[in-house]
């Protein structure tokens, strides 16, 4: 009975600090329309620093190559920087840097985004330099010569320089085998080589379009300066043919288990990487899918920290993640072996704890003290001018309503114990999975 | 519109002063409070670093298991009470300071103090957990030794402060991590709660509520005495540290330059030279090496600033084949900077690129805390990013080229390169007068 009372005490006490924590969470106000030419615009005011993030969320990620041409859309994410009608060769950087900003961009799978963040005097400027290289860049030879050698350099130190550099490009070919997911963005160097200046000019024709792209603004701005100034940059631009999408309805299922092992002179201690197939964004076991991942290895009491990193010693480092993509996702468990203890030491090791998880499920528990852990990253994510563009653009393009942004914390408190057993169930209960062993190699 | 639409309309940069307290055991305590925000983060800062260390490593590891278990809660419990909360808890150790670091929502405020200082004061410091995370910063070692940068950046270290704390491996190396038992680690640990401490809260809080609450905890742990200043050392002029990887694609390039302190006079014009080196992507390293020649994926130059020691650090990756031209290019620039051979666009582009990091530094409390420790480690006055930026506003290309003067030199120079033997030897002949191998595994450089 007493035993009763503590154990119903605790879980009130978790249910108060989950409820009181989610009052806090202030929703991301925000504005949206649509261009006549297709451009869709989210406006987000944030007056408490004098900063303007904007993002601007192509619907082009690697997925969208032709196998012949892997690499096409991040070496645009490249070539971007590069020369428009108005702006010389290389000098987007100088003009927003020069104007005190900071700019990146980044490709996926399934997008490419550039993002700027400037301080607020100059968010007219952000959005020229944007609007010029939507429509106005110029693709040439040596604009393409020289970004070829960057994005070579960029292999380089990611991938052939770094140790277990391979592991991701192995992984996507084998889980997403036979999809437009099979390979990275970072692609195939020699494709890249061999492609002609039209091949590049017809990417860029086909999906650097208004239509083909969603813009946030979210920041320190005036809207009816920034409405009015989106509508001159931008509006000029007729809308252009909806681009081709590949064909991708799931993945093809993977059967059993695919192994290699790797001898790699860059690595110093064996480390194992298995995955399965995943949950992808739009699935509705999204949820469920993060609260797995945190139990399993968010924080030094989760599960596979506290039996084979912290008790039994197997290996240095476990991690397991969701790697989502808009139509699936690759579940992934990573462990470097301990020094002295072999990678089927560690293999064991995961197995015995991904059978416990299958066999017995999670707990009441471990499901709230995930949802408190997800509610504080989604509030501390939540801060900043661009984290919030980014998430408004991402809930725009994946879940098809960028308000998805205020109500995704919700989503997370209502998946139930139940849930998470069953997804636990369906993705882990045979061992449909790529296995690699990354062995050092002196010399 | 034809042009860039560049604004000239100022900025306003709201910095925000912390309210200080100090407390009856002499803590200062150092509140950024943002009654609107629904995160708290917290920082205790120990002024007593590894750089202490009588045995390489101990610090480390002593600061690691401050939050493996207290007196009153084991690791595992410790573990669960604040995850459940959803809050975050670590420990960690630089050079100069010990710092524990809590982060959460609001309301779990009062909590996370009351567990930091139970962390600090009564750790459990447990001989099991010692073995493991021991065992777990051999392997962590074992990781080090692939990764080039981090090869790159001790190989630098040990060139640039020979015979000096700051070149010791923060870390450890396996015989002295070996070495850490329990008795060092109460030693630190007896250090650690006698040495001077900042404590930093930024973000939403109840004012009163937090000081009471640090107020309680810490009074029965006075902080005496600070620990003394190591002696200060020259860097090893025109040397190279080299680290040989014969299976190397790439060459890790790290070069250093002494540079001025923070409480310099004239730190805005010297940091307005040195990004406009390599301070950001339309930089001239940045520009020649990667854009105008497509050698590597970025080159960058910084003021690396320590409590003890500050330099202008160069760092780049380049391929075996470029390794050469890359050194003679870098070499060239910095000639070019001590000439001041600048133009006037690219001195105003650097100082606005400035003038935006920061107006984009004052977005979230955590930045503002971050600011809070640089003015608490560096002795600066609370204003200092308000007078900095005024600084910046006003230095002329004359303030600028004065300092670029003394700052850029060649032949003062200490390279650390990471890669193949021979593609090293190639290129830095000519570039520096002696090169000396530096072993990863001892963590010291050959003789000369």
């Amino acid at each position: 009975m007493i035993a009763r009372y503590t154990k119903y005490g605790a879980l009130l006490a978790l249910l108060f600090l989950t409820v009181a924590a989610r009052a806090q969470y202030k929703p991301i106000v925000f504005t949206e329309y649509t261009l006549p030419n297709g451009l869709h615009v989210i406006l987000h005011e944030d007056h408490s620093a004098p900063v303007v993030a904007t993002v601007l969320h192509y619907k082009v990620g690697s997925r969208d190559e032709d196998p012949r041409r892997t690499g096409f859309a991040h070496f645009f994410e490249h070539l971007m920087f590069e020369a428009t009608d108005k702006i010389d060769r290389a000098s987007i950087d100088k003009l927003i840097n020069g104007a005190g900003g900071q700019l990146n961009a980044f490709t996926s799978q399934d997008a490419t985004v550039y993002h700027f963040v400037v301080p607020s005097n100059e968010v007219r400027l952000a959005l020229w330099i944007e609007a010029q290289r939507m429509r106005k860049l110029q693709v040439n030879e040596i604009g393409v010569e020289t970004q070829r050698g960057v994005v070579k350099e960029e292999r380089k130190n990611r991938y052939d320089n770094a140790p277990y550099g391979g592991w991701m490009e192995k992984q996507m070919a084998t889980v997403f085998a036979g999809t437009p997911y099979a390979w990275t963005p970072i692609g195939t160097a020699q494709h890249i080589d061999v492609a002609a200046i039209p091949e590049f000019v017809q990417f860029y024709t086909t999906y650097y379009q208004p239509n083909n792209a969603i813009l946030v603004v979210s920041g320190d701005f005036d809207p009816a300066v920034v409405r009015s100034t989106i509508e001159t940059y931008f509006g000029g631009y007729p809308r252009a043919a909806e681009p081709p999408r590949p064909s991708f309805t799931s993945s093809k299922p993977l059967i059993g288990e695919q192994r290699e092992v790797i001898q790699d002179p860059k690595a110093q201690l064996p480390a194992l990487f298995m995955s399965y197939q995943g949950v992808g964004m739009t699935d509705p076991d999204m949820f469920a899918m993060d609260v797995l991942t945190e139990i399993m290895s968010s924080g030094e009491s989760s599960r596979l920290y506290r039996s084979i990193v912290d008790s039994q010693q197997t290996a240095v480092q476990v991690s397991m993640f969701n790697y989502a993509r808009e139509y699936a996702g690759s579940l992934t468990v990573v462990g470097i072996a301990a020094p002295g203890r072999s990678l089927d030491d560690v293999e064991a090791a995961i197995d015995a704890e991904l059978e416990r998880l299958v066999s017995g499920g999670v707990t009441e528990a471990e499901v709230s003290k995930a949802k408190a852990i997800i509610e504080s990253k989604f509030v501390g994510q939540r801060l900043g001018v661009y984290d919030k563009a980014l998430a408004l653009a991402d809930a725009k393009r994946f879940m098809g309503d960028a308000s998805h942004v205020n109500t995704e914390l919700e989503k997370y408190m209502a998946v139930t114990k139940d849930a998470v057993t069953k997804l636990a169930k369906r993705l882990l209960s045979a061992k449909n999975r790529s296995v690699l062993h990354y062995i050092p190699a002196k010399g | 519109m034809t042009t860039p639409p560049f604004s000239d309309a100022p900025l306003h940069f709201p910095f925000v002063t912390p309210a200080h307290r100090t407390l009856s055991d002499g803590t200062r305590l150092h509140l950024l409070h943002y009654p609107n925000d629904p995160l708290v983060s917290m920082t205790i800062g120990v002024h007593a670093g590894a750089m202490y260390d009588d045995v390489f490593g101990e610090t480390t590891l002593t600061a690691q298991l401050l939050t493996l278990g207290t007196q009153l809660r084991n690791a595992e419990e410790l573990a669960v009470d604040v995850e459940r909360r959803g809050c975050s808890l670590s420990s960690s150790a630089d050079r100069d300071a010990v710092s524990l670091y809590a982060a959460g929502l609001r309301e779990h405020a009062s909590w996370l103090a009351e567990t930091m200082v139970e962390c600090l004061l009564r750790p459990r410091l447990d001989a099991s957990e010692l073995d493991t995370l021991k065992r777990r910063r051999l392997a962590d070692i074992e990781m080090n030794l692939s990764d080039p940068d981090w090869l790159a950046a001790h190989a630098l270290l040990a060139a640039q402060y020979p015979c000096h704390p700051y070149a010791n491996p923060r870390d450890g190396m396996p015989s002295t991590v070996a070495a850490v038992d329990g008795d060092s680690v109460a030693r630190v640990h007896a250090r650690l709660t006698a040495a001077p401490r900042d404590i930093i809260v930024a973000g939403g809080f109840d004012i009163n509520t937090i000081v009471e609450t640090f107020e309680r905890c810490l009074a029965s742990a006075p902080a005496t005495a600070p620990l003394p200043p190591p002696v200060a050392v020259n860097a090893l002029a025109a040397t190279a540290s080299v680290v040989a990887r014969p299976e190397a694609v790439q060459t890790v390039l790290r070069i250093a330059m002494p540079s001025k302190s923070m409480l310099h006079p004239d730190l805005a014009p010297q940091n307005l030279a040195i990004t406009i080196l390599g301070g950001y992507t339309l930089a001239r390293l940045f520009s020649v090496l990667r854009e105008e020649k497509g050698y590597t994926y970025g080159a960058y130059a910084t003021n690396e600033v320590r409590r003890y020691g500050q330099s202008l650090v160069m760092h780049t990756s380049v391929g075996n084949d470029f390794t050469k031209d890359t050194v003679a290019v870098i070499a060239d620039q910095v000639r070019s900077m001590q000439r001041f051979d600048v133009r006037t666009d690219e001195i105003e582009r650097a100082r606005q690129y400035m003038l935006g990091t920061l107006a984009r530094s004052t977005e979230t409390p955590q930045q503002a805390a971050a600011m809070a420790w640089n003015v608490i480690q560096y002795g600066l006055v609370d204003d200092h990013y308000a007078r900095y930026t005024a600084a910046l506003q006003q230095v002329t290309r004359d303030d600028v080229a004065a300092v670029a003067s003394s700052l850029f030199d060649a032949h003062v120079w200490t390279i650390a390169a990471v890669g193949k033997p021979d593609v090293i030897a190639d290129a830095l002949t000519g570039h520096v007068s002696t090169s000396r191998l530096w072993d990863p595994t001892t963590m010291t450089l050959s003789p000369p």
